[in-house]
């Protein structure tokens, strides 16, 4: 519907555009839900560890968070980036 | 009459409009989620430095108060090395006691002490540990309790080392 008419055309190519935009963020945020889920297994263990005297976990697991949290940013960095339209 | 109230003028933004969140704002917050998390992780990693340069320190031998009228099979708690390291003391037999940290080494619920089994138990995870020599008989405990020497000077007992 709507034949070769350019309007038609070019709304077309805007909600392609939009929904490809759309599922970039529902990407980028659930990569980062998962990386907090990773984020509080590793506080879990190393709340387990510390109560426990188990000192060899506690610098592992925080290393692991902070590269969750490196991760996070980057993914919230790419996603505040501007960018040109349909890129 | 002017339609619209002066306070509206003064502040122009709608309920609405003023709690609604982006997908940019939401996940912003999710990284600051992240940052808390990675925050906790490191002070855990300063408490627990903090905590082994506190053991690393020279102990020094203390009085346990009120050892001499334990009964035989009776327990007691007392501090050592320091204010709030919990220890207990269990008399064996008349001249016999012995004494292990308190802290279960599972996750830290304190142990009580089992005259009719002579064993130590953590009743927060079913931990048994041989009232002996502080070796783990069953449940999910890792590592024996840590030992403290005891030293008889005269009629008083003394805690004179904790060995981990």
């Amino acid at each position: 519907v709507g034949g070769r008419d350019p309007q038609v055309i070019r709304a077309r190519e805007e909600r392609a555009v939009r929904a490809r935009g759309m599922t970039v963020v529902y990407a980028v945020m659930l990569s980062i839900a998962l990386l907090l889920a990773i984020q509080f297994l590793l506080l879990m263990v190393a709340v387990e560890g510390f109560v426990a005297g188990r000192a060899a976990l506690l610098v592992p697991s925080a290393l692991g968070s902070g590269v969750c949290f490196l991760a996070a940013c980057r993914l919230v960095g790419y996603l505040s980036a501007p960018r040109t339209r349909g890129s | 009459m002017s339609p619209t109230p002066a306070w509206k003028e003064d502040f122009p933004v709608s309920w609405v409009d003023d709690h609604f969140v982006t997908r940019r704002e939401f996940t912003k917050s999710l990284a600051l989620v992240s940052c808390a998390a990675f925050g906790a992780n490191g002070a855990l990693v300063a408490l627990g430095a903090w905590e082994r340069g506190r053991r690393a320190e020279k102990t020094e031998p203390r009085k346990i108060e009120g050892a001499g009228r334990l009964p035989v099979g009776g327990s007691m708690v007392f501090e050592y090395p320091g204010p709030g390291d919990v220890c207990l003391l269990v008399r064996l037999e008349p001249d016999r006691f012995v004494a292990f940290g308190q802290k279960c080494t599972h996750l830290g619920c304190p142990v009580l002490y089992r005259a009719e089994t002579r064993r130590l138990h953590c009743p927060c995870h079913e931990g048994y540990f041989d009232a002996e020599d502080g070796k783990v008989v069953s449940g999910p405990p890792p590592r024996p309790l840590p030992r403290v020497n005891l030293e008889r000077r005269g009629d008083e007992l003394w805690a004179v080392a904790i060995l981990r």
